[in-house]
């Protein structure tokens, strides 16, 4: 069964991709991956107060990080000239394409991807443990 | 029926299965994982990308 929701979340993901703008769909993406770190945040937060160098703890660190970086990315690939009266990506207008930071941001999306993948396998097999 | 309207029966359907899911901790963990993803999904989902939106996405490390 968990396979199977993890399949179907996936493919909602490869969904997004096929339907959308990239920077919604790298946005949504992100937010995905947001909703099941800041789950895992939370029912970590204690063990990891109280010792932060734990396997799992490092792990959530760097997929935050990872996140982060996604994030930079996602910025800068809407940080393009604005088109119309439309206001700067920057102070709030809507998102103006960089085509060549398009690479850069999908290398930082796999980066997220790859990092949150083995958080969730390593969740799996604390699940299992317990 | 548009691509929004699909995404968003997507989001359901996933949300249903992991409600119905027996309970136990293994299962009963897991979807709240996969509710918590789907639920940070519809929040964003057919809106336009903005610098506030992504910036409230930040992980802020808590310990």
């Amino acid at each position: 069964m968990k396979t199977l929701l993890l399949f179907a979340v996936t493919s909602l993901c490869l969904c997004l991709t096929a339907c959308q703008p990239t920077d919604r769909t790298v946005r949504d993406a992100i937010a995905g991956e947001t909703g099941f770190l800041d789950q895992a945040v939370k029912d970590h937060q204690t063990a990891c107060a109280a010792v932060p160098t734990t396997v799992v703890c490092g792990a959530i660190n760097r997929a935050g990080e990872a996140r982060n970086v996604a994030i930079d990315a996602i910025e800068a690939y809407c940080s393009g000239i604005p088109t119309g009266n439309n206001a700067a990506f920057q102070v709030g207008g809507p998102c103006a394409p960089v085509k060549s930071a398009q690479a850069t941001l999908a290398a930082s999306l796999a980066g997220l991807t790859s990092t949150i993948k083995d958080l969730k396998a390593m969740l799996a097999t604390e699940k299992v443990s317990k | 029926v548009n691509a929004l309207n699909l995404i968003t029966l997507a989001i359901t359907v996933i949300e249903g299965v992991a409600a119905a899911i027996p309970g136990g901790a293994i299962a009963g963990t897991i979807a709240s994982e996969i509710l918590a993803a789907t639920a940070a999904i519809r929040k964003t989902v057919g809106t336009e990308t903005t610098k506030a939106q992504l910036e409230g996405m930040r992980f802020k490390p808590s310990w």
